[in-house]
């Protein structure tokens, strides 16, 4: 996952005239685009061993509210897939030669939301695709389009930020990620149920 | 009468999307009525 | 079974119906309603696109709805209303982002743009394409049920939020604002053209689904026969 994340990041910036003012404005994007290939990797496997070996039945027997399990998992993914974005992150700043200047809150609530948002919902539908015929395909096909929002506000907040805005210029962007997050935590941590249900 | 080609394709795509849809349903409803009837005759026997 | 003949009669009033609005809707549209001024004839597009979008909508609105009563009550008929129901949608969709297109190109001069309800409908469509793929991926089964209607609601809680993220990023960064059709000042015939060609495509909506929920009903009836089948001649 990590190797992954950092052979996109490369591959884009040698790919890009290096120092050219076109990289800076693409970096944004191919920050997210590194992030989120990535983080769908991660969660194609957040089911699957468990299934393959039959140990989900032994996770589903213990004597937890199921929504408990997908609140787990969950945050499972969340600290590998903020870990990735951590090592990658500098990798970025280097190889697109980004100025920051200080702005490494905004940065960091910006990542933060993001990445609850996609394993939010990443979560729930991985636990759906591991009973699917092809697995590895059927992820994406049903996160991206749902996760329009969270990448549309995270590029556009990153490029901002990379702009040196102020914050109050995010602001309209960290509502939106935050109102994702709480709207689809909660419904999937009630539908979680429904999926895992023998 | 001009863009007359525009509204034409329009209404075309309309039509064209929509029978195809009901024709596939259609075949759809045959060939399972078909088969319900074979198999009716086949417990028949 | 008794669902068979209350759909074919359905069917049947529906489709006549649907005949006779349809040739008045036509007449209306092409014959009776007045030329608009600015956009000319292609603006006639109108009667047909704007219905389009509102049965899709309609679709999904009854496929989220019978998903949430499926996972409460498991009714599995309730599940084949929601698959027939997300079939249909899709097909306005698509009829609504293709004859919205043919109207923009010599409106607005491009056949595509990334104004929020354009993009809300593509999504919509990338959404219960990927619904219909997942039961699909799944097999015929309880299972593909249960996670189709799970999917469903995500889907259907998403499309406000994808909306407004997209009108707030458009705010940010204003483009040439679309010349807008509808709304005011609409033309009391063009305005009743409108409503009329709405009324038609909600019984063509509903025709539709008692064509398409024949079908699933005559599956379950040769599900059926085929178990019963297997358990006589076990």
């Amino acid at each position: 996952m990590l190797v992954f994340c950092l052979l996109v990041v490369v591959i884009f910036s040698f790919t890009f005239d290096p120092g050219s003012t076109y990289s800076k404005e693409a970096a944004p994007g191919i920050l997210w685009v590194a992030f989120t290939f990535s983080g769908m990797l991660g969660l194609n496997r957040t089911f699957s061993q468990e299934v393959d070996t039959g140990s989900i039945h032994g996770v589903l027997l213990a004597p937890l509210d199921r929504g408990v399990i997908y609140l787990g998992k969950m945050i499972g993914s969340f600290i590998f897939m903020f870990l990735v974005e951590f090592i990658t992150l500098p990798v970025i700043i280097i190889f697109f030669d980004l100025n920051l200047e200080g702005h490494y809150l905004q940065l960091f609530v910006i990542i933060f939301l993001a990445t609850i948002g996609f394993v939010a919902v990443g979560t729930l539908f991985s636990a759906m695709t591991v009973h699917t015929k092809t697995r590895e395909l059927m992820l994406p096909i049903l996160l991206f389009p749902v996760m329009i929002p969270v990448i549309l506000s995270a590029v556009n907040a990153t490029a901002s930020i990379l702009n040196l805005e102020e914050w109050s210029k995010i602001l309209g962007w960290i509502r939106i990620l935050s109102a994702f997050d709480i709207v689809f935590i909660t419904l999937s941590y009630l539908t979680f149920d429904f999926v895992v249900e023998e | 009468m001009e863009n007359l080609n525009y509204l034409f394709a329009g209404y075309s795509v309309f039509w064209l999307l929509l029978s195809v849809y009901v024709f596939v349903i259609g075949r759809q409803q045959k060939t399972i009525e078909q088969e319900i009837a074979a198999l009716r005759e086949e417990i028949k026997k | 079974m008794k669902r068979a003949s209350v759909l074919r009669k359905m069917q049947l009033i529906l489709g006549v119906l649907l005949f006779v609005g349809m040739l008045f809707s036509l007449y209306n549209v092409f014959i009776m309603v007045p030329t608009e001024q600015k956009m000319g004839i292609v603006q006639r597009i109108f009667y047909f696109h704007v219905p389009s979008a509102m049965m899709s909508f309609m679709a999904f609105f009854t496929v989220a709805g019978f998903s949430i009563a499926f996972l409460v009550k498991r009714n599995a008929w309730h599940d084949r209303v929601a698959v027939a129901c997300a079939e249909i949608g899709v097909l306005f969709t698509t009829i609504a982002l293709i004859t919205g297109s043919i109207w923009a190109r010599p409106i607005w001069n491009t056949w595509w743009s990334w104004d929020a309800r354009l993009t809300t409908f593509l999504i919509l469509w990338f959404i219960y394409i990927a619904y219909l793929m997942l039961r699909d991926y799944v097999g015929e089964d309880q299972r593909g049920a249960r996670f189709a209607a799970v999917f469903a609601i995500i889907g259907t809680v998403d499309i406000p939020i994808v909306y407004f993220s997209i009108r707030w990023w458009r705010t940010l960064h204003p483009k040439p604002v679309l010349a807008g059709g509808e709304g005011s000042g609409l033309h009391p015939d063009m305005a009743f053209a409108l409503y009329f060609s709405m009324a038609v495509f909600f019984i063509l909506y509903l025709f539709l689904v008692a064509t398409r929920l024949r079908v699933e009903n005559s599956k379950m009836e040769l599900e059926e026969i085929k178990r019963l089948h297997v358990l006589s001649t076990k």
